[in-house]
């Protein structure tokens, strides 16, 4: 580990734990629940699934070092081996956006995008909606300059001025127009915690589990629908819209679009200009002599995309804190109201080649399935969700989570859950449920999350 | 305002659309999730109904477009202060409901099983067939974690539309519940005709098999894999006079429109004379060569 990144480490894990011993985040609102902010302690995640055998546990750990790995344009700086940066990119490693609370969960508190801007020479000015104290965020645009549908992602950062870049120049896109006319949206990282279990989910699971809700859910005003691959029309699952279908998709999705970086799965460089190409395609792929075979020899022969995926397919669910009065009273609270119409409680995993995990019931809280969100939606269409729809967020591990909703514009978890009722929103008759509580058994419900 | 007029306003609503829809004139045909909310009372032609709120009461922000599954939240009430109590009026369109229930009495012995299995919840009152408004009503009556909550369900035109009244004290809960006696509702037996001939036959399955003397199939457009249901309003000479696409992207809703435009079935006949039916329509668009 480099020097530089084991400086970095310290002094985010000493102004983490200054947060987390300073007063609560979340402001009371007046007369009413607070919310205590993120939980404290250990992580609640982090490590692989139970019952993992020996081979499965080197591959899990293995994937978790090179999802760790820190990459440049070249391959060539000290402590940034990867190969293959940019043209355009967000972050320079996986785990710059997944970190919190741990290695493959979300926004960590101190954005790594302010100092990346001008990592190794890089002349990129930080987009506005980019802060020190903000949450890490992709931006995408709602449309095209013609007025049709865009909905990508447009990177913040280019590598123009990078020490391993020479003779690029290509510019940032021109948020600031783009902020003017308010056709930017933001998206934050989801926690990949649990992702395993849920890709071994089988469709009619996850269908006769919404099923089992509809009752509870008509009587609210909640529907949802799943949304479908169009490649063989099976349930689609990752993302904030569940547009991707499995762990190796999002991983060489997010590789290409975040960093820029062309793999097995997404093989072709999204920016084209020919003085910003260095490096023979795809700039990830099978390891076809490693030079080190280590513990886990799936690994070594592996692709970076696949040992992402195999991070996260291995991973374990986020545990939740141990139950008190208060927090066994705000689950009671949280499945009478109605929330669970869509953060259903449990999941059932189907026949696994995992050691230990077939037909594994746990509990992420979420169907999995699309639904209407009314001014929380974002007007970008992924698969069959159209603008005004979001997955039903996994709430396992959203205890120590810092920031919320699918573009992290609160912190506060009483905000978030007010921001689910609007014009349009399938949750507003939760919501009013919620409201229509005693201040108790708001402050047990608050609690409750707090503790998943 | 007057019961009177809330009656008034509900029939010329009615008699405008008449019994044959005029859909070649221009005059537009309402879908179930045009009602409308006034000051006062919450109004919706395509069911027939009209509901005046309860005192004090107005309409809540708006619920969400209509699912695939034709799930409508059609309105929403609260109470004077905004939090002690609402009530919400939604329907499940019974062709497309992925899990049917027979009448409204099933759906409310339904939502007695689900309510009793949640922990904190009991029910106060077991599933009674009651009557509101002339019409045959299921009610049941449940309450947890300090809120109070009354379904009363019905159906209409092959929907199950239902009335969930919600407080946190049992006296705001009784003014939304006892405000249902206002309602204004088409009845269902009428010994006049007129009445009776106001709304079509729904027929789930009756654009199937013989009863279709031409069919256009609709141009795939995407998103593929999605179940796309669609009510239709045949007329008395066997034509489509409306077609109404529940929830599909712009181009899928169009492409099914312009197709199911062309059809033509044989039309039903009830005591030898041709009258409108209603029926339900689904498609699954998928890519080519798939």
């Amino acid at each position: 580990m480099g020097h530089a990144r084991s400086r970095t480490l310290v002094v985010t894990a000493l102004m983490v734990g200054a947060f987390l011993a300073s007063p609560p985040i979340g402001a009371a609102l007046a007369n009413g629940p607070f919310d205590p902010g993120v939980r404290g302690g250990s992580p609640g995640a982090g490590g692989s699934l139970p019952g993992l055998d020996g081979d499965e546990q080197a591959f899990f750990a293995a994937g978790k070092t090179v999802f760790q790995e820190i990459d440049s344009v070249s391959g060539t700086i000290p402590g940034e081996d990867g190969v293959g940066l940019g043209p355009r990119f967000n972050m320079n490693g996986c785990a710059g956006c997944h970190a919190f609370p741990a290695v493959g969960g979300s926004s960590p508190l101190v954005n790594p995008q302010v100092a990346l801007a001008t990592l190794d020479g890089a002349r990129n000015t930080v987009p506005s909606f980019i802060t020190a104290r903000g949450p890490v965020r992709e931006a995408r645009f709602v449309k095209n300059p013609d007025g049709s549908p865009d909905g990508g992602v447009h990177d913040l950062f280019v590598i123009t001025g990078r020490k391993d870049a020479a003779g690029c120049d290509i510019a940032q896109p021109d948020f600031a127009t783009q902020l003017k006319n308010n056709n930017v949206i933001f998206r934050i990282p989801t926690p990949t915690f649990g992702a395993g279990l849920v890709e071994n989910v089988s469709d009619a699971s996850l269908q006769a589990a919404l099923s089992a809700q509809r009752r509870l859910a008509s009587s609210l005003g909640v529907s949802g629908a799943f949304n479908h691959s169009g490649n063989d029309g099976t349930i689609t699952r990752f993302g904030w819209k569940a547009q991707n279908k499995s762990l190796l998709i999002f991983a060489g999705e997010a590789y290409n679009v975040e960093q820029g970086v062309t793999n097995e799965a997404f093989p072709n460089e999204r920016e084209d200009d020919p003085d910003c190409q260095f490096n023979g395609l795809p700039e990830d792929g099978t390891n076809l002599n490693p030079t080190e075979i280590g513990a886990s020899p799936a690994s070594a022969y592996s692709s970076d995309v696949v040992n992402f995926a195999a991070f996260m397919r291995l991973s374990a669910a986020p545990m939740p804190a141990r139950a008190t009065a208060s927090t066994a009273n705000g689950f009671k609270v949280f499945q009478n109201i109605g929330c669970q119409a869509c953060h259903i409680v449990s999941q059932t995993t189907a026949k696994s080649r995992y050691a230990g995990q077939s037909a594994q019931t746990f509990q992420p809280f979420s169907d999995f399935a699309v639904h209407a969100m009314g001014a929380l939606g974002d007007g970008v269409s992924q698969g069959s969700a159209n603008g005004q729809e979001f997955r039903s967020a996994p709430l396992w591990g959203v205890g120590q989570r810092i920031f919320f909703l699918h573009d992290g514009r609160t912190s506060n978890i009483i905000a978030a859950i007010e921001a689910h009722s609007s014009n349009g929103s399938e949750a507003n008759g939760v919501i009013r449920n919620f409201n229509a509580l005693s201040p108790g058994n708001q402050q047990d419900l608050i609690n409750f999350l707090r503790s998943l | 305002m007057s019961e009177r007029f809330f009656r008034f306003l509900l029939l010329a609503l009615l008699l405008a659309r008449s019994s044959a829809p005029a859909a070649h004139s221009g005059e537009r045909v309402p879908d179930p999730e045009d009602g409308v909310a006034t000051a006062h009372a919450y109004v919706n032609p395509y069911f027939g109904f009209t509901y005046p709120f309860a005192a004090g009461w107005k309409e809540g922000i708006a619920g969400p477009p209509p699912s695939a599954d034709g799930y409508y939240v059609l309105g929403a009430v609260d109470s004077r202060d905004g939090v002690s109590g609402n009530l919400l009026i939604v329907a499940q369109d019974m062709f497309f409901s992925r899990e049917p229930v027979g009448d409204a009495m099933a759906l409310a012995k339904a939502t007695r099983r689900t309510m009793a299995a949640l922990p904190g919840m009991q029910i106060d009152r077991e599933p009674t067939a009651v009557s509101v408004a002339d019409r045959a009503f299921g009610r049941v009556d449940y309450s947890g974690v300090g809120l109070y909550r009354t379904m009363l369900a019905t159906e209409i035109r092959c929907h199950l539309v239902s009335f969930v009244a919600t407080a946190n004290a049992p006296a705001v809960l009784d003014q939304a519940v006892q405000s249902l006696a206002r309602l204004s509702a088409p009845p269902e037996t009428s010994a006049s005709a007129s009445e009776r001939s106001s709304f079509p036959v729904c027929i789930k399955d009756y654009a199937t098999g013989d009863n279709v003397v031409r069919r256009v199939e609709p141009r795939a457009e995407p998103p593929y894999f999605t179940r796309i249901a669609v009510r239709i309003i045949v007329g008395k000479d066997g034509r489509v006079q409306h077609t109404h696409v529940i929830k599909a992207s712009t181009e899928q809703r169009q492409s099914i429109m312009e197709a199911v435009a062309q059809w033509q079935l044989k039309p039903l006949e009830v005591d030898g004379a041709a009258v409108a039916v209603e029926a339900g329509l689904v498609f699954e668009f998928k890519p080519a060569g798939h």
